[in-house]
């Protein structure tokens, strides 16, 4: 199968999404899926998000289109890192073949995947970098390329604000590798007339919207000119931009990663707030699908898939409307990713 | 007033030649203010050695002040203490234990969560034992007060006798050059008084300067040789027993003159029966039947420890019994009891008080119903009440929201009768009620009961006190091995017919002695679920019964492979936990473990490298000790020096900690050497080699917790800290040793830890915090202090670890998860106060 084919296909219309989930179920066995039977286990550090749980359903929907997988599982590591550790060493004991691990913790959870990989099973961390190194640690890290969706959204600021602007940027929890890459891709773009408001190198939102509006509305108090607000995690911001209308100013332009919640936010002001331009990446939960796609060619003997980083693909920009204007579905629940490969519907399923 | 003050002291000057030894401890001048009261007011007293001095005066006299200044325990605001013609310009409890001052507190310093043996041993200098076997001199100390209790007994299963008994022991063992014996038969009996005074002229002949506080004047002319009375802080004359007469005495203590202590007895002779009692029998009592004439007082006497207590309890509906017992013609089930009667109990502070509230809340408490309107008290309705009452009882308080401790015995005593008026009861029971009462606040008591009963609710006292029970009582019942011996009425009711009755039954009390010595010998299964260690059986249990469940859904379970990792993880957990239970022990708790343990690890990962020297390396673990050591006395000092709460001084630390960390590095950074990893994480079989030295850690400090007198000296301070400074403990110290070792033991964790994680990261390690407290309270040890157990901590740890690998071999979602470790931890805490219980029981 063609991984980022597939992807075009479904950025031309969201129609098609529906459409690609019922031919995912039709399509013959991919090349990723060998002959070898083995058992694969996706772990979380933490898994008690919305995002998460539309992960943790792609990925098994990824596995099931191999029939070689007999069995998939799932744990969460609650954001406790002991027991993320003992998840992974637990799982590996147990005899689970193939591993996939979102290693919240970052090069903490290193010893525990070196120590499943030495004991002689496939293991393939995703999108949190451990440190490490491919072959001696694990089978094969799957990264995404957060520097990528910097530089995407640096141009498109460069594009609504040619002369420069006064920025404020928001990431998760202090000192992550997303938010730290992003920066670099943000930097490649722009130069110094944007001015960065927030301390460096990002005000630390830990990805939580409780904590994310407490910062956000510290800074509109603090700042009367914010031209741009970028965060990698649009759907938390939600709950803060209407501070802007109450403080007499119209929201700026956003930068940031998709979510149903706050494509239909957008949908609701945006007549309102002239200023409110939105453009947005795919917030990346289908970055599972290709850390699934190396575990289980290497456990059943596959072939290795070509792609060895995820590339989120831009998703809405309001300005231009390519590749779309901006989604909103307001049928179903505000915390799904109109982005993801996974049939929105599905989706709905797996938030509830 | 003031001219028998005049005439007393003429008639001690009068007596030059009076035989005494040396003044073996002189007073002058001592002036003691409490936050601006004066409670004593140069005072000044010489107690000479080989003779028994008693002090008389009313609760709030300035008895126990004069008491703690001489043992230490305070400090005076003005004058000196001499011994011999030495001034001591700083009395401590442990300079007065060197200088031989000894004492035996009116509230025994016991701590309840130590035995006998270990009360002893914490507080008496090691010396005495040196030589013997502990236990042998140990028991020669209970002999010679004629204490029978195993001395592996928790203290706590003491009763108030045997804690006076206990304490007066450990007086006495030091053959003190003074000894400061405060009201030391409120709680016993004829025959351990009688044992107790012949002991006293013991050590009075070999020269000792007893120090006899009392409220009884009849004890005062069977042992004392001197008396000095106190009044309002003042020392209002000394005189020598025999120049001065019971009448001179009572009117320096209470300055007038009593007329009649008792108020009348009822001249009704009422068939009119309102509380009858058939066939009641309990614990320790059996077949008591007895019926209460309106306006009548049943007395219940006997020698102590002879069923008395458990028959109040159980009529107050607090022990169950068998048998009836009709109110008005109404039979009464046991929750009726509980609701008809009301109860005075005889240790106020145990029981009958709530001492964190006030006057008005533990005089109102029980009745709050009947001032409520649909559930919302009244505050109006509730204050009027308890004004008319406390006016009745004469209760002197300095006002109605004060703190109730800062009552005198008495008018607490008043208070807990005013609560039990206030509630309108059925009945009422009273377990010694003037116990500890001076004499003025008697007669009020005495006089209140009687009103009450007039008043048509009947009322049933147990005391020790015949010669109470003759002046109070219509109708005495004499209580001998648990069974009624003999029912006085009338003009039977004297206190040489009571005593004789309880006498009689002589024979019958040796044999339940022996019975009891029997017990002892053979209840080791029966003490040892009572012991502290008693927890880790059933956690070993669970631990292991798990395990066999999950091992029959998965092999692989009990392979090297995961023993090993379960083991391992254990191992980080298990040594910060340990720290945790030394912090827990202490009473306290140090929520700044988890935060350390990252800190320490973001410490190491600058110097413990792939790329450093072996010098830089070892330097690297000792900064992590450092910093550990230099934590651990910020949280002590903090909590002992600037009065922080133990929760307050290790949450700050927590912060600072975590700050630190992020400080040192901003995110993940600094991987471990390979080389030390390796040889941390080496096994032996499924065994890591670290998990043997957490285990041999476990054992040493269970050594040092049961066998040492840093063991005793930090149970002492978490089980009872005013009685373990009273005791000689230097609590300041055990504090800050007791917090270092909790740092240091985490700074140990913190090493695992950084083999686990391999890096530097300022975010790990918080989750350790709560992880910690979780395997320390599993294992057994008691939040409130003073008992724990460093085995039950590792077990804690262990299956706090095994669960969370077990939930990802059962496959359990998310949800299922949750519920299993939450359902598990309750199991076993159930398991474990069920066999808590069943062994107290």
């Amino acid at each position: 199968m063609n991984y980022s084919l597939k992807k075009i296909a479904l950025a031309a219309t969201t129609a098609v999404m529906a459409l690609g989930a019922a031919g995912f179920a039709q399509a013959d066995v991919p090349s990723w899926c060998g002959p070898k039977k083995a058992t694969i286990a996706l772990l979380d550090g933490y898994g008690g998000n919305s995002w998460r749980q539309v992960t943790t359903a792609s990925g098994k929907q990824t596995a099931s289109l191999c029939p070689s997988i007999t069995s998939y599982e799932y744990a969460d590591g609650q954001g406790d890192l002991q027991k993320s550790i003992s998840d992974i060493k637990a799982m590996a004991a147990k005899g689970v073949d193939a591993l996939v691990v979102f290693g919240d913790a970052g090069p903490a959870v290193l010893p525990a995947i070196t120590s499943v990989f030495k004991a002689g099973k496939v293991i393939v961390p995703y999108r949190v970098d451990v440190g490490g190194k491919e072959g001696e640690n694990y089978t094969k890290f799957v990264g995404s390329s957060f520097k990528d969706d910097g530089a995407s959204w640096g141009t498109w600021i460069k594009s609504v604000l040619p002369a420069g602007g006064n920025m404020l940027f928001l990431s998760g929890p202090a000192g992550n590798s997303q938010g730290v890459d992003e920066l670099a891709g943000l930097k490649s773009v722009l130069g110094p007339e944007y001015k960065f408001l927030n301390p460096e190198p990002f005000d630390v939102t830990n990805w939580d919207p409780a904590l994310t509006q407490k910062v956000l509305t510290a800074e509109i108090a603090k700042n009367d000119k914010i031209d741009v607000i970028i965060s990698d995690f649009g759907p938390s911001l939600v709950g803060a931009l209407p501070l802007f209308g109450k403080s007499g100013r119209s929201i700026p332009a956003l930068a940031t990663s998709d979510g149903n919640s706050l494509g239909c936010f957008w949908t609701d002001v945006n007549k309102d707030n002239k200023d409110f331009k939105l453009f947005t990446v795919a917030t990346g939960n289908d970055n599972v699908r290709l850390a699934v796609e190396w575990a289980v060619a290497t456990a059943t003997g596959g072939k290795l898939p070509d792609e060895k980083i995820f590339k989120a693909p831009v998703f809405e920009d309001s300005v231009s409307g390519k590749p779309n204007a901006v989604q909103c579905r307001k049928d179903l629940p505000g915390s799904i990713y109109l982005s993801s490969q996974l049939p929105a519907e599905d989706q709905a399923k797996a938030v509830k | 007033m003031g001219s028998i003050v005049t005439v007393i002291k003429v008639k001690a000057d009068k007596l030059p030649t009076l035989p005494h030894g040396d003044v073996a401890i002189r007073l002058s001048e001592i002036s003691k203010a409490y936050s601006g009261v004066l409670a004593l007011r140069e005072a000044s007293v010489e107690f000479y050695a080989g003779e028994v001095h008693a002090i008389l005066g009313e609760n709030g006299a300035g008895k126990s002040t004069l008491m703690n200044i001489i043992s230490g325990t305070t400090q005076p605001t003005l004058g000196k203490i001499f011994i011999g013609s030495q001034v001591i310009p700083q009395m401590s409890p442990e300079i007065a234990k060197s200088l031989g001052i000894a004492i035996s507190f009116q509230h025994p310093a016991i701590l309840e969560d130590l035995s006998v043996l270990e009360n002893l041993r914490v507080a008496l200098p090691a010396s005495l034992f040196d030589g013997q076997s502990a236990q042998s001199v140990a028991q020669e100390m209970l002999n010679a007060v004629g204490l029978n209790v195993p001395l592996r007994t928790r203290a706590d299963a003491l009763t108030v006798a045997e804690k006076h008994l206990l304490e007066i022991a450990k007086a006495l063992a030091t053959k003190p050059k003074v000894l400061i014996l405060d009201e030391p038969t409120a709680s016993l009996d004829q025959d351990a008084t009688d044992m107790l005074f012949s002991r006293i002229r013991d050590v009075v002949k070999s020269g000792t300067s007893v120090i006899y506080i009392t409220h009884r004047l009849a004890e005062l002319r069977q042992i004392a040789q001197r008396v000095t009375v106190l009044r309002d802080g003042r020392v209002r004359g000394s005189a020598l027993v025999t120049e001065i007469s019971d009448a001179d005495l009572l009117s320096l203590i209470v300055g007038r003159t009593l007329g009649s202590t008792f108020p009348p007895k009822t001249q009704a002779k009422s068939d009119d029966i309102n509380l009858s009692v058939a066939s009641l029998s309990g614990k320790r009592f059996k077949d008591v039947s007895f019926d209460v004439s309106r306006g009548q007082i049943i007395g219940v006497a006997g020698v102590a420890g002879n069923g008395q207590a458990e028959l109040m309890r159980a009529l107050a509906g607090l022990e169950p019994s068998k048998g009836t017992v009709t109110l008005s013609g109404a039979l009464l089930s046991g929750n009726d009891l509980l609701n008809e009667a009301a109860f005075m109990p005889s240790d106020r502070h145990l029981e009958g008080l709530a001492a964190g509230l006030t006057v008005r809340e533990n005089a109102s408490f029980a009745a709050l119903e009947k001032f409520a309107t649909s559930g919302i008290v009244r505050k109006k309705k509730e204050l009027d009440q308890v004004a008319t009452t406390f006016k009745s009882l004469d209760v002197k308080a300095p006002g109605f929201e004060a703190p109730i401790l800062s009552l005198s015995g008495g008018n607490q005593q008043k208070v807990v009768m005013a609560r039990a008026l206030l509630s309108e009861p059925g009945f009422i029971v009273a377990d010694e009620p003037t116990q500890g009462v001076d004499v003025g606040a008697r007669a009020e008591i005495y006089r209140i009961l009687r009103e009450v009963s007039s008043s048509g609710t009947p009322v049933i006292v147990n005391s020790s006190d015949a010669l109470e029970l003759e002046g109070l009582c219509d109708k005495v019942i004499v209580m001998s091995r648990g069974r009624v011996v003999e029912t006085l009425t009338g003009s039977d009711v004297v206190e040489a017919r009571i005593v004789a009755a309880a006498v009689g039954a002589h024979t019958q009390l040796d044999d339940s002695a022996s019975n009891a010595k029997a017990k002892s010998t053979s209840g080791g299964w029966r003490h040892f679920l009572q012991s502290d260690n008693a927890p880790a059986v059933p956690l070993a249990l669970v631990t292991i019964l798990l395990g066999l469940y999950v091992f029959s859904q998965n092999s692989n379970f009990l392979s090297f492979f995961n023993i090993y990792n379960i083991l391992l993880l254990a191992t980080a957990l298990g040594f910060i936990a340990l720290g945790q239970t030394v912090a827990l022990l202490m009473a306290g708790v140090d929520l700044s473990v988890g935060p350390l343990a990252g800190f320490l690890v973001v410490v190491a990962s600058f110097f413990i490298n792939d790329d450093k020297s072996v010098g830089m390396m070892i330097l690297g673990f000792a900064l992590m000790f450092v910093s550990a050591f230099v934590v651990g006395s910020i949280n002590g000092v903090l909590i002992r020096f600037a009065n922080f709460t133990p929760i307050a001084a290790t949450l700050a630390m927590y912060i600072g900690l975590q700050g630190m960390s992020f400080i040192l590095r901003d995110g993940p950074g600094g991987y471990i050497n390979a080389t030390v990893t390796d040889i941390l994480s080496r096994q032996v079989g499924p065994i890591p080699y670290a998990f043997i030295v957490l285990v041999a850690f476990a054992l040493i400090g269970e050594y040092i917790l049961r066998k040492s007198r840093h063991g005793w000296s930090l149970r002492a301070t978490g089980s009872d800290e005013e009685s373990a400074r009273r005791i000689g403990v230097r609590i300041d110290r055990t504090f800050v040793v007791g917090y270092i070792i909790s740092s240091l033991l985490t700074a140990c964790g913190a090493i695992m830890l950084m083999i686990q994680i391999g890096v530097g990261d300022p975010r790990q390690g918080i989750n350790y915090t709560l992880s910690s407290i979780t395997a320390v309270v599993l294992g057994g040890t008691s939040l409130r202090g003073g008992r724990g157990t460093f085995i039950g901590t590792i077990l804690g740890a262990v299956l706090l670890t095994e669960v969370l690998n077990a939930v990802s071999f059962l496959g359990f979602t998310q949800t299922y998860q949750y519920i299993f470790q939450g359902a598990l931890i309750v199991a076993a805490a159930l398991i474990y106060s069920t066999v808590r219980k069943r062994a107290s029981a």
